[in-house]
């Protein structure tokens, strides 16, 4: 697995769990979670309204609901985060069908080039401008799918908690996308490298 | 194709202005209001609570009509209406009317229920001294049908109670009449020797009952042609009552004196004008004293009465004067 996404330990993920216990055992003590994640999902929340108000109104949503509904979460494995990532998920949706907004696509130059690799292009300038336009074609849920992986850095466990697969389903749904960008790479005019890439 | 807006290595907020929106106090703020909410919005929006709801209303819905609980009648609370009694009495443990033919003293203050063929039945509570003598005033009727009291019409009620009232009367007087005392009068041997006794001399008395002194008629002190005196002498107690003692020998040579308490009622010349008198007091006090001798046909209107009056499925609730 590639080192650059995020990972938690397992003494990571009791010592959250523990503290997950204890917000559902008293809603006050739900302060370090929303401590620990709230610029994650904020940043997550901006990166595609890009609009400062909006992020801060969608990301009071996220942790409403899911202070709301912390009595029915349940510990699968994956971190705390990846079920902010999923109510996240649903707010911007749920927010974009309502505003009739367009998208945004907020890409790093470094994580993009990551994204290039993965899809077994060379790094180069053309084949950054040509994955610019490929990730525009991209469906909704395509794009964001790949905006989790790739910059938001989720693990496939995390992935597939959001999403309600398996993990080996999350990986598998990445290599698929991943072949999708190739052929649309392909068709917009890039040659397909030789050798694949581990994702 | 979808509609994006592409930004490329875009600045984003940095911590200090993210920190600016963290507000854990707000958000639990919020959440204690929502779930305030939530509480009620589920009562209609979980399917669970929503049935238990529903089945909870239906049991309280078959409760209340088994029961059939009193109302109140909303406008009924008049002079004498007891709004802490029972309106609505239970079909047991009540004087009820023996049968359908016949009739019985009802106590005061009590419930009873007469059944009747075409109702459910006439429901009466009877209060004061007098019981059933009272006059009574106004009715309701509680119509099971429609769940509501509803007034019936007064003078219908009122003659079909005073109908009922005079099967239930006893065969006695009425309790303020009194038999009238025999009238007697007073003869003196020697009149003229009596100068303070002359003004009644032609006056008859009446023995004043519960005076403590026996009434002449019964003790023999009295006699249709009435005794000749030696003395007797009046005195005045107050209330128009007169304390009458008589004086005559007694076999050891002296004087017997015999005291009765009695109230002087007119002037008559002779005992035979006094007998006639008192005839006509006494026809007076008999035929008052006599009750009305009830029609055969009186439960039979009553029920008739009724019938024209009430629906199927009524109870009657009369409040007393």
């Amino acid at each position: 697995m590639n080192p650059a996404f995020r990972t938690l330990t397992d003494a990571d993920l009791q010592a959250e769990q523990a503290l997950v216990e204890a917000a559902q055992r008293n809603p006050r003590r739900f302060a370090p979670l929303y401590d620990r994640y709230y610029d994650r999902i904020f940043l997550f929340l901006y990166k595609r309204t890009d609009d400062e108000e909006i992020s801060a109104d969608l990301c009071s949503q996220v942790f409403l609901k899911a202070l709301q509904h912390l009595p029915r979460y349940r510990f699968t494995g994956a971190p705390f985060s990846a079920w902010l990532f999923r109510i996240a998920v649903n707010e911007v949706n749920q927010y974009f069908r309502q505003a009739k907004r367009a998208r945004v696509i907020s890409l790093e130059t470094v994580k993009l080039r990551q994204l290039v690799a993965e899809a077994d292009e060379p790094r180069s300038d053309a084949a950054m401008q040509a994955m610019i336009r490929v990730l525009q074609l991209l469906k909704p849920e395509e794009l964001e799918y790949i905006e989790l992986r790739f910059f938001e850095e989720l693990s496939f466990r995390e992935l597939g908690e959001i999403y309600g697969i398996t993990e080996n389903n999350a990986k598998v749904r990445m290599y698929r996308l991943l072949d999708r960008v190739k052929a649309l790479m392909v068709k917009s005019g890039l040659p397909p490298a030789d050798e694949p890439a581990a994702c | 194709m979808p509609d994006y807006r592409v930004h490329i290595d875009k600045p984003l907020p940095g911590p200090e202005r993210i920190r600016r929106h963290r507000d854990f106090g707000g958000l639990y703020a919020t959440y204690r209001a929502e779930m305030r909410l939530h509480f009620w919005r589920n009562l209609y929006r979980n399917p669970r609570v929503f049935a238990g709801v529903a089945v909870l209303a239906a049991v309280v819905l078959l409760v209340f009509e088994a029961s059939e609980p009193p109302a109140v009648p909303a406008a009924a609370p008049a002079a004498g209406y007891d709004t802490a009694a029972p309106v609505w009495a239970p079909a047991t443990g009540l004087p009820w009317l023996s049968g359908p033919d016949s009739v019985q003293m009802l106590a005061p203050g009590a419930w009873a229920h007469a059944p009747l063929p075409d109702t459910s039945g006439l429901l009466l509570r009877l209060s004061g001294p007098g019981g059933a003598r009272e006059p009574l005033r106004q009715a309701w009727a509680y119509d099971t049908a429609a769940r509501r009291w509803m007034p019936v019409l007064p003078q219908q009620v009122q003659d079909t109670l005073l109908t009922v009232r005079k099967q239930e009367a006893p065969a006695q007087p009425a309790a303020r009449l009194r038999r009238p005392e025999r009238p007697f009068g007073v003869r003196l041997r020697n009149a003229a020797d009596f100068p303070q006794f002359r003004r009644f001399r032609t006056t008859y008395w009446v023995w004043t009952p519960g005076s403590g002194t026996q009434d002449p008629w019964t003790s023999g002190l009295i006699a249709p042609a009435g005794p000749v005196w030696e003395d007797v002498q009046v005195k005045d107690l107050g209330n128009g009552t007169y304390q009458l003692t008589f004086y005559r020998p007694d076999a050891a040579g002296g004087l017997k004196a015999t005291r009765v308490a009695a109230q002087p009622v007119f002037e008559a010349a002779t005992p035979e004008a006094a007998e006639a008198w008192y005839q006509q007091q006494l026809a007076a006090w008999e035929a008052a004293a006599q009750p009305a001798a009830p029609a055969a046909d009186t439960l039979r209107s009553v029920r008739t009465r009724l019938r024209w009056q009430l629906p199927e499925g009524v109870w009657l609730y009369v409040i007393p004067d």
